[in-house]
């Protein structure tokens, strides 16, 4: 496209410069003609011209000759026959005496009145000679020469001047031109073009003002023509070439030098330049016959390149019809074109009967045979959607089609674009066959259902795992407990620790197992609030203490304060973090060891992030680098026995790694046998204000419970028993009832004040504990029922289980098996004892 | 200030009301509009007298078949077109008038074509043609044949009582006196008229006026310059007072002279009871045509007969609006019809027969019977063109009444006079009569001319008759809303006509239209103009046009009601029986009966004008007009 432009602007530069030289040429030529030919004109005119002036001047000369004869008075004879004589030299037609008014007397006696106009004051007053172009009656035009004289007298008429006149017709002949075969015009006109003085050849008859004749001509422009006005009213002279009818004409003038009358010249040109325009027309044919010659093998090369240039075009267009044919015969997608106008199909790809079984003929004779498609009648018919999509833009639709020769349901996306080629409007339709990706899609929803449905399946079991065994267990350690403070023989207590021990490791192994698995199962969610990171460490270090109670570790802290120290952090997965790692520190540190705990902190990612980093660093038993590798894995214990010896689940770093994984942290260790080990784990938390920190300051240590009521609703005996007897040690007085309907009832059937505080079993018969809370809390009538504190004791012990709790309008919520410290805890904070 | 105020609110509301009388007459074209359906070129061409229409339109008609002329009778001063162009209207395409001086063209020269670069400006002769070139060398008025208006005498009487015709002044005197001896009145002229009064006044001292003192005044009056008013000369114009003062004397001037009209004094003349009055070569031919009397022009005698003179005018001088400029079409047709009306035939129709000179080249109209006497006047070129502004047509009537009245002695005159030229003030032209509170246009569409039927209503509330008609073009121009001067009033009646009044019965009522509207059965054509239709009020009248410019009557309704033709009805009649009549002009002959009848009715010495004034001192206003015409298309 830009080479073609680049092409048409050569050429048109090419002919341009042609046409400008051509041009230029013939100007040139032209102009050097005018000259020439002007000039040559000029020069014949002036000789006319000055033929005229002579006339004029001779005219005064011998009447200034003739004013002395008559000063001395020669008699009225001798005067007539001067003149005569006079007139026959001259050839004037008439002789006046010419009075002081402008009355005249001729040498006949004839008296009349010349009107001389305003020349007469020029002559008679100012004694100037003048030339008046006049008229007597019934007579042809004259010119009058006039000249001052003495006043005098002739027959008795008093003069003061005299005057010859000419017949204008007489004085056309000093205009006479030989030159041009008769063909020149010569006139005298006044300064407004009227023709005083007309030798005009045949062709220029009845001119009578060459200004009108002027105002005919063809391209005189009428700058040109006032131009010419100005000269003529000035007195200038000049030339120019103007057309009349056809016909060209050269025009010279200038100044007559009397009477402000011009002369001028008129010759047609052809007559003018006979010889020099021979010459302008050959040249003028060379100059054809080579610019033709020029423009057609100009013309031939553009059309040759043209030629080659569609051939290419034709190829190419030829390629791209075949690869489109091949394609839209061989993909799964319909094409069609229509026009936006009458919708008129343009083009439908040939694979249009074996994807819907319509054929190629059909839709070409009209889009509407599409229609037919539609499984269900009520949809959207896309055709009359069309007129809304704008060029530029496209719209889509899935659709269910039934295909017209099989009968079968297929799915189709069809695409509509609509498109502005070369000014027209057309829509572009492709119907793109789905039903492959629609079945897929379908099965694998289905897979997802499935997964979704074993996942929920898995839930259901953990949870229920769970309360299962955590409900015997509670008893297990409960009464364990219970035991423990009876007056035992020393076998027994030894056997009841024992039994106390194994508990605690069954239930660590339960919790480890149920928590990994809730890991893997998404089940566990990443819950930051706002606390103080300060605070996480110092509880750590404090449950530390209990860990090192009865042994002999040195546990050395280092703990760095924050520049803030107020940030959204999951605290209680911080915490077992911390915990489960120096939990494993204290196991496999012998006595005579040491422990350090380094807490500090680094900036984050941004102003509003930190890192906070902490150190463990043992002096205990030490890994080997093999099972450096798997110590995340689950259940990866270090063999030698060290099983037998330190009894763990090999879940605790499994779960300690996902936990900081879950915090966006990382965690790293090195170890050496024999020597020690040092973990770094590295946590981002963001800023937050100490204004969204919540204070739970509260010393339960003295907390006296003596005399506080509460229904404990518990459907199994055993744990109703643990929580009574070791509740009841402590003041409190309990009232059990076995579910949820008991619950209810016995809340509502005694007064108000009789109980402080209910402990709601939630997997109770006939009515759950969420239930029963919903149910006491929405009771109308007793207005302390939405005050009095419910805390869930349950053996749902998940994070979700809490939540739901405090959903159904609970106030905590106590896992069990129940540590009794937690129980007094709660009781202590809902009854702000 | 305040009378330009008044003249710009007039302007206005001319305007205003022009646009709505025009878009009140719905379906109604003007002549331009109409020619441009046609495809043919329309000219307006305002003809300053009717004698322009005997010969001379129907010819330019018949000349030009594709253009379509609309021909308005105007005025002969050039104050009318002043008028029109202070009225906001627009210049005709062309413009004739009668009365003319370069010094009061000056004004109009914005409003007009220099035709000095034209072929027909290279017709003429270049002296006569010099005269009406302005200082900055631009001409734009042509001047058509001339005129001769000298003394027209009675041959057959002068040869009855053998008394020779006069070829000098004091023949000229002896003749009157020799006249009067046998109780014929030796000269008379009708001294009422402004221009007898100018014509006299200088025709009696041309010598004088024409000596090199009187020719180099003149130029420099008629080269005045707004402001700069050129008064009387000390050495020709006192001479020309004391001639005149002895001319009114030696003619036997006699109170009460000085109000003598034109039938006054043509009538005497006719029945051979004056043996000389004043009057033109063209009046001369028609009178020895008409009445077989034997009439001849005499000069303006000098003291010999080489001093006699004749006083001659153009016919009429033409120009051409300037807006014609930008048409190019326009302005080519009009140069052939400048071209057709400056030709030897085209001089010849407007002479129509009569005695005229020419001015152009190429032009040789042979001297008529009546001008046989002055010859030698002619052939002497002692030809003298009378000065002819508007103030110097006011000044000699005013001055010459007072000198023939014996209220001024020569003294008296010339000073006042020159006080006169030096501060001109026209009193008809000053005082505002009544204000117009609505416009009329004069465009002639199928229902006639609004502005003539306003005319012609309002001439008939002067005496409140049941019909008036008139017969004559009665609008020479549109009415405009605003101030009227009683001048200006006159410049919208076409001329002076004369006035009849009378009963008549229906069935002469009926005969009387007949008469101006029919083409009469040897083919002669009351209208030939299709402007040029009886206007009537209180009378309507439906005709057919069975072709250009022929029409046949086909009712007559008075005030909406069929004519009873049994009935009778109080009539006004407005009109010139010379052109209706006379053969060379309409030659339709009124019948008889009604002619007799009507010549009973004749209102003396009170025209149209007259008339005109009376109404207007009524009714204050030109009334509402009607639709007194309804022209149906031939079938």
């Amino acid at each position: 496209m830009k080479k073609r432009l680049q092409i048409l602007l050569l050429i048109l530069v090419l002919a341009s410069g042609v046409g400008w030289a051509g041009s230029a040429y013939f100007s040139f030529v032209s102009q050097t003609i005018f000259d020439e030919s002007t000039s040559h004109l000029v020069e014949i005119f002036r000789q006319a011209n000055q033929t005229l002036y002579n006339l004029v001047s001779v005219n005064w000369d011998r009447m200034s000759m003739w004013t002395p004869y008559l000063d001395v008075q020669p008699s009225e004879q001798e005067i007539v026959a001067y003149v005569n004589r006079a007139r026959q030299k001259s050839g004037f037609t008439d002789f006046f005496f010419i009075s002081r008014n402008g009355d005249y007397i001729t040498l006949d006696g004839h008296k009349g009145y010349l009107d001389l106009q305003e020349q007469l004051t020029k002559l008679i007053l100012d004694k100037q000679p003048v030339v008046v172009n006049s008229v007597v009656p019934d007579q042809p035009e004259i010119m009058v020469f006039a000249i001052p004289s003495n006043q005098n007298s002739f027959r008795g008429f008093t003069y003061e001047a005299i005057a010859i006149t000419f017949n204008n017709s007489d004085l056309v002949e000093a205009l006479q031109i030989s030159a041009f075969g008769g063909q020149a015009s010569t006139y005298a006109v006044l300064p407004d073009g009227r023709v005083v003085l007309d030798n005009s050849s045949e062709s220029m008859q009845d001119v009578r003002n060459v200004f009108a004749l002027l105002d005919k001509a063809k391209g005189l422009t009428d700058e040109k023509l006032a131009a010419l006005k100005e000269d003529f009213r000035l007195g200038n002279s000049g030339e120019m070439v103007f057309e009349v009818d056809g016909k060209r004409y050269y025009l010279v003038y200038e100044s007559a030098n009397f009477q402000n009358w011009m002369v001028l010249g008129i010759v047609p040109t052809d007559v003018v330049n006979a010889s020099m325009n021979q010459l302008q027309y050959m040249t003028t044919i060379v100059m054809i016959g080579i610019t033709t010659a020029l423009a057609l093998g100009i013309f031939f090369i553009i059309i040759q390149q043209t030629k080659q240039k569609l051939k290419l075009k034709d190829n190419q267009l030829l390629a791209r019809d075949e690869l489109f044919s091949k394609l839209s015969t061989n993909v799964d997608d319909v094409f069609v074109m229509v026009d936006a106008k009458e919708l008129h199909v343009e083009y439908v790809s040939p694979n249009v009967e074996k994807l819907v079984g319509i054929s190629e003929q059909r839709i070409s004779q009209s889009i509407y045979e599409i229609e037919c498609l539609i499984k269900q009648d009520d949809t959207i018919h896309i055709l009359d959607q069309l007129s809304s999509i704008l060029p530029g833009e496209q719209r889509e639709w899935d659709r269910e089609y039934v295909h017209q020769k099989t009968g079968e349901v297929m799915w189709f996306r069809v695409v509509v674009f609509c498109t502005d080629i070369q000014g027209e409007k057309k829509y572009i339709l492709d119907l793109s066959d789905r039903t492959m990706d629609k079945k897929i899609n379908q099965k694998l929803e289905e897979a997802v259902h499935i997964a979704e449905h074993a996942n929920l399946a898995k839930t259901t079991f953990l949870n229920n795992m769970s309360h299962d065994i955590r409900t015997p267990m509670n008893a297990i350690i409960g009464f364990t407990n219970i035991a423990m403070k009876q007056d035992l023989k020393p076998e027994t207590r030894i056997c009841l620790e024992k039994i106390g021990e194994s508990s605690e490791h069954l239930l660590t192994l339960i919790n480890d197992v149920l928590d990994i698995s809730r890991i893997e199962s998404g089940n566990i969610q990443f819950a930051p609030i706002p606390v103080d990171i300060t605070e996480v460490s110092d509880t750590v270090v404090s449950i530390m203490h209990g860990f090192l109670t009865n042994r002999n570790i040195t546990f050395q802290t280092n703990l760095a304060e924050p520049e803030h120290r107020y940030v959204l952090a999951d605290a209680v997965r911080i915490r077992e973090v911390l915990v489960n790692i120096l939990g494993n520190a204290v196991k496999f540190t012998d006595d005579g060891g040491r422990i350090t705990f380094t807490a500090d902190y680094r900036t984050g990612e941004d102003d509003r992030h930190m890192v906070v980093r902490y150190v463990i660093a043992d002096t205990g038993v030490g890994m080997t680098e093999d099972f450096l590798e798997h110590i995340f894995d689950e259940f990866s214990q270090e063999e030698n026995g060290a099983r037998t010896h330190y009894k763990g689940t090999g879940l605790g770093m499994a779960i300690t790694k996902r936990y900081v994984d879950l915090l966006g942290g990382t965690i790293s260790v090195t170890s050496k046998k024999g020597e020690g080990s040092t973990f770094v784990v590295e946590l981002p938390v963001e800023f937050t204000d100490k204004s969204n920190i919540k204070e739970h300051n509260f010393d339960v240590g003295n907390a006296n419970l003596t005399g506080v009521k509460i229904l404990l609703a518990e459907d199994n005996d055993l744990n109703a028993e643990i929580a009574m007897v070791q509740l009841e040690e402590l003041g409190i007085r309990i009232t059990r009832v076995c579910d949820g309907t008991e619950v209810v009832k016995t809340f509502l059937e005694n007064p108000p004040g009789t109980f402080d505080m209910i402990f709601m079993d939630i997997m109770m018969p006939t009515m759950n504990g969420y239930q029963a809370t919903e149910a006491i809390r929405s009771n109308p009538e007793r207005p302390d029922a939405r005050e009095i504190p419910i805390v869930a004791m349950t053996a749902n012990a998940f994070a979700e289980d809490v939540q739901a709790s405090l959903d159904a309008g609970m106030n905590g919520h106590i896992a069990k098996p129940i540590v009794i410290e937690d129980v007094v805890k709660s009781i202590a904070i809902n009854l702000n004892i | 200030m305040k009378k330009k105020t008044t003249r710009l609110t007039a302007l206005i509301l001319s305007v205003l009301m022009l646009i709505g009388t025009l878009s009140g007459c719905a379906g109604k074209k003007t002549p331009g509009e109409q020619s441009k359906e046609d495809g043919k070129i329309s000219i307006s061409f305002y003809a300053w007298d009717r004698s322009m229409f005997k010969q001379f339109t129907p010819w330019l008609e018949e000349k030009f078949p594709e253009i379509e002329f609309t021909f308005i009778q105007s005025y002969n001063t050039m104050e009318y077109y002043k008028d029109l162009m202070a009225r906001g209207e627009e210049m005709p395409d062309i413009i004739t008038c009668r009365r003319f001086s370069l010094n009061d063209a000056a004004s109009l020269s914005t409003y007009l074509m220099d035709l000095s670069n034209t072929e027909v400006a290279g017709t003429f002769y270049t002296s006569y043609l010099n005269v009406n070139k302005e200082p900055g060398g631009a001409i734009r008025w042509l001047p058509m044949c001339a005129e001769v208006d000298c003394t027209m005498a009675n041959k057959d009487l002068f040869d009855q009582y053998n008394i020779p015709l006069p070829t000098n002044y004091a023949e000229f005197v002896a003749a009157i006196e020799a006249f009067e001896a046998v109780g014929i009145k030796g000269y008379q002229t009708d001294w009422y008229y402004d221009y007898s009064c100018l014509e006299t006044m200088q025709g009696c001292a041309i010598p004088e006026l024409m000596s090199l003192e009187g020719t180099q005044w003149r130029r420099s009056y008629e080269s005045e310059s707004e402001g700069n008013p050129v008064g009387l000369d000390t050495v020709v114009w006192p001479k020309v007072f004391e001639k005149y003062e002895q001319f009114l004397k030696d003619v036997h001037f006699e109170p009460g002279d000085e109000e003598l009209q034109f039938s006054k004094v043509t009538e005497p003349y006719r029945n051979g009871q004056t043996a000389m009055i004043r009057n033109t070569a063209a009046l001369a031919d028609n009178i020895t045509l008409e009445d077989g009397t034997n009439s001849v022009i005499l000069p303006y005698f000098g003291e010999t007969s080489e001093d006699n003179w004749l006083l001659t005018y153009p016919m009429c001088q033409l120009a051409v609006s300037k807006k014609v400029e930008k048409d190019e079409a326009k302005w080519k047709a009009i140069q052939e019809v400048l071209m057709a009306i400056f030709s030897e035939e085209g001089q010849k129709q407007i002479a129509a027969g009569t005695s005229v000179l020419s001015y152009n080249k190429e032009v040789n109209i042979a001297s008529s019977p009546s001008l046989r006497y002055v010859q030698d006047c002619i052939e002497s070129n002692h030809l003298y063109m009378r000065l002819a502004s508007t103030e110097i047509f006011a000044i000699s009537q005013d001055v010459g009444h007072r000198m023939m009245t014996g209220e001024y002695d020569t003294k008296a005159a010339y000073e006042a006079f020159n006080s006169r030229l030096m501060n001109y003030v026209d009193p008809e032209a000053e005082e505002v009569l009544f204000t117009q509170e609505k416009g009329y246009s004069n465009d002639f569409g199928v229902h006639g001319s609004a502005a003539a039927s306003s005319m012609m209503n309002t001439l008939r509330a002067a005496y409140d008759d049941q019909i008036a008609i008139g017969y004559s073009p009665v609008a020479s121009s549109s009415i405009y809303a605003g101030t009227y001067t009683m001048q200006q009033a006159k410049w919208i009646l076409t001329a002076r006509n004369a006035i009849y009044r009378g009963e008549y019965t229906g069935e002469e009522v009926r005969r009387f239209m007949e008469w101006m509207v029919n083409v009469k059965e040897d083919g002669s054509n009351p209208i030939r103009h299709r402007n040029l239709m009886p206007v009537t009020s209180g009378l309507e009248y439906t005709v057919t046009e069975t072709e250009r410019g022929k029409f046949r009557l086909e009712s007559v309704t008075v005030g909406g009601q069929p004519l009873d033709d049994n009935g009778t009805y109080t009539m006004l009649l407005v009109g010139a029986d010379n052109f209706m009549e006379n053969e060379s002009f309409c030659n339709c002959p009124m019948p008889e009966d009604l002619k007799s009848k009507r010549q009973a009715y004749l209102a003396s010495d009170f025209s149209s004008q007259e008339c005109m004034q009376e109404a207007l001192e009524k009714t204050k206003q030109f009334l509402e007009p009607t639709e007194y015409v309804t022209i149906l298309p031939s079938k």
